[in-house]
């Protein structure tokens, strides 16, 4: 078992013509996922590496109606769009991968999503793997077996790069992973590490959890509200970045959007301190976070 | 992008908001066109200005002061009350949120009085607070709306009767929407919120000319001797934790990702590299899962050899990824053909741990320096 992806996903790939579309596709292919067809408007009819492209995602869902999952790699001016189409089509996964999509727009499909009831995973989501299963974006890249085994962790991550690098850590101490999801770093994100919990705490294969969390916002901290009141029988662990950053004069903004020190409860020392009560363990580097399990 | 006080007013003028009589200076001998009392106001984009003695009636000697180049002067008004109202995303509700204080004014923030109303994208509805404010609020909704803005502040709000005038505002765009605003012109600032150094400003260029990947959008001048070129969001932020939890003081912060093509690595390695007085070089990043690393490595080590005179110092390069072996043995083939001081590693050793590594030689490399 994992959780959100396993042999029953059946993925379309919106943009997948793109560049990114393209790439993601063909490591979703070569890792076994079940990717059905793939959306760009205006390319319907044509095919790439043997995924039927549709002009829309009512085309292809009427091809292909087992779809329940849609990866979304389209530039960030499209985004909105796509990601409105893949709601009113009641998808009920939908991955995106899109960077530097503007707030107003994420904001926006957030509240559409969470009205219809299907669940957004990112943006700037590298993606979702249940290693050995399936995997949905370019989460692990060309060869996600190279950083990710299979095991029991459940993993998430705010940043793509340290979802990787952690999973590296934890196979070569002989521990792996359930699924690890990358929820992206954006101030307004479609799945935050409590949304998740739930699912890991249900999930048979899953008995600790991973967390990667930044400064800025306060996702990290209704996490640690969560695990208080759950009180789980895992062990919990995180890695907060953002030390250098406090070091910083105020108010500046990193590489991911909603790592902005913000005043309160946004700050590492405050998160960690929060995240400590609750008894989640906490690693001064991300190599120490083995260790814990 | 953050907005000086007088942009943030302009705009306001513009959404129907009203805003005290000024006179924008650009330098002390310019006139000011204002009857009575006035206040002279430092453009500048950090908060905390009156302690910093950056307010004054005596607008000239504000000229004299770091980082000022703009004096904004404007009519002193006599306010009844002063209110506080801004907008901004709220992660808690992952909405807009609307917030609103009878007790504006300096130090708002630690007022615990503050109202908040989240809106309901899907079904917006402002809230009603009383009716003199709820037009200024409709007008900075849709004001937030249209510019794509991350925040709208105006603080204070002052109440003259029955009218309300911004007295001081605090702009965000939102960057990732700028490009949805042609119209919107603004001079180059610094993420810091002062005058970017000229090795910020030519970083910045980096993006702005080629969109494939990202080298150089996030770049900014520190006061150490080690380079640092890091890769990933959220990587990069990790390794100058470890860095600077061991000590190493970082000349630089930097990040690249998104598969880059090598020029953009080549010019970004030139702007870090072109700092005097350096002492080593950490190339650091986790392990990528699309960015290619003979492509990345390539524009790097094409950077490195303009580099003039050529360096000495150590460099430290850890990475991981996409066609990584390849650049390993390119690094190798280098380091003994250019004799660069190279210490290479891959992902079999853990990207922070080569923070201690990079430290240690650099201290090593200061204290040969300084025997012979």
């Amino acid at each position: 078992m994992a959780i959100l992806i396993d042999k029953k996903t059946k993925v379309l790939v919106q943009g997948i013509t793109g560049k990114e579309g393209t790439r993601a596709t063909e490591q979703m292919l070569s890792y076994g996922t079940a990717v059905l067809a793939g959306v760009t408007p205006g390319k319907g009819g044509q095919e790439l590496l043997g995924v039927k492209v549709f002009n829309s995602i009512k085309e292809a869902l009427l091809k292909n109606p087992e779809i329940n999952a849609t990866s979304i790699c389209v530039p960030g001016a499209f985004a909105k769009n796509a990601i409105l189409e893949a709601i009113e089509n009641k998808i009920p996964l939908i991955h995106v991968l899109t960077e530097h999509i503007p707030i107003a727009d994420t904001a926006y499909c957030f509240a559409k999503a969470r009205k219809i009831g299907v669940r957004i995973v990112g943006p700037s989501s590298i993606g979702i793997i249940s290693p050995g299963v399936s995997k949905l974006g370019s989460i692990g890249g060309p060869d996600p077996s190279f950083s990710f085994s299979k095991g029991k962790i459940g993993l998430i991550s705010k940043s793509g790069g340290m979802t990787s690098e952690i999973a590296l850590i934890l196979k070569k101490a002989g521990l792996g992973v359930s699924t690890a999801v990358g929820i992206g770093g954006d101030v307004i994100i479609g799945s935050t590490f409590a949304d998740l919990f739930p699912l890991f705490e249900e999930d048979h294969a899953t008995s600790g959890i991973i967390i990667f969390g930044e400064i800025g916002g306060s996702y990290e901290n209704d996490f640690a509200k969560l695990i208080r009141d759950k009180n789980p029988a895992f062990p919990v662990a995180a890695f907060i970045s953002g030390l250098f950053a406090q070091k910083l004069p105020e108010d500046l903004a990193l590489g991911h959007a909603g790592a902005i020190i913000e005043k309160g409860n946004s700050s590492r020392a405050e998160k960690i301190r929060e995240l400590r009560k609750a008894g989640v363990l906490i690693a001064n580097t991300p190599d120490q976070l083995a260790g814990f399990f | 992008m953050k907005l000086y006080e007088f942009e943030a007013k302009n705009l306001l003028r513009s959404a129907g908001i009203n805003v005290p009589k000024s006179s924008l200076l650009s330098n002390p001998d310019q006139k000011v066109k204002i009857n009575g009392k006035y206040l002279g106001k430092a453009q500048v984009l950090f908060g905390g200005r009156g302690k910093k003695g950056l307010i004054s009636t005596d607008y000239k000697t504000l000229f004299a002061k770091n980082n000022v180049d703009k004096v904004l002067v404007e009519e002193f008004l006599e306010c009844e009350q002063l209110f506080y109202l801004a907008i901004t995303y709220s992660t808690k509700t992952r909405s807009p949120v609307i917030l609103f204080s009878t007790n504006g004014g300096v130090d708002v923030e630690d007022n615990r009085e503050i109202e908040q109303f989240p809106i309901d994208l899907e079904n917006p509805t402002l809230p009603i607070i009383n009716s003199a404010v709820d037009m200024v609020v409709k007008k900075l909704w849709n004001l937030f709306k249209q510019l794509d803005a991350r925040l709208v502040e105006i603080n204070p709000l002052g109440k003259i009767g029955e009218n309300f005038v911004a007295l001081d505002a605090k702009f965000i765009l939102d960057d990732d929407a700028l490009y949805r605003h042609p119209n919107l012109q603004f001079e180059p600032r610094s993420q810091l919120g002062i005058k970017p150094t000229q090795a910020e400003k030519l970083a910045l260029e980096i993006d702005k000319q080629d969109h494939r990947g990202s080298a150089g959008s996030s770049y900014f001048d520190l006061s150490g001797d080690i380079a640092v070129i890091a890769a990933g969001g959220g990587g990069s932020v990790v390794n100058m934790d470890a860095l600077i939890a061991l000590g190493g003081k970082p000349a630089n912060y930097t990040e690249h990702s998104g598969n880059p093509p090598a020029e953009k690595v080549e010019k970004l390695t030139k702007i870090v590299l072109s700092r005097p007085g350096l002492n080593g070089l950490w190339f650091v990043g986790a392990t990528a899962n699309f960015t290619d690393m003979v492509e990345t490595l390539s524009g790097f080590i094409n950077g490195l050899r303009t580099i003039k005179p050529k360096p000495k110092y150590p460099i430290v390069i850890r990475r991981g990824g996409p066609r990584w072996k390849e650049a390993e043995k390119m690094l190798l083939l280098i380091k003994e053909k250019e004799r660069f001081d190279f210490h290479i590693f891959g992902p079999e050793t853990p990207m922070t741990s080569t923070a201690k590594i990079v430290v240690d030689l650099v201290n090593k490399y200061k204290q040969n320096n300084k025997r012979t």
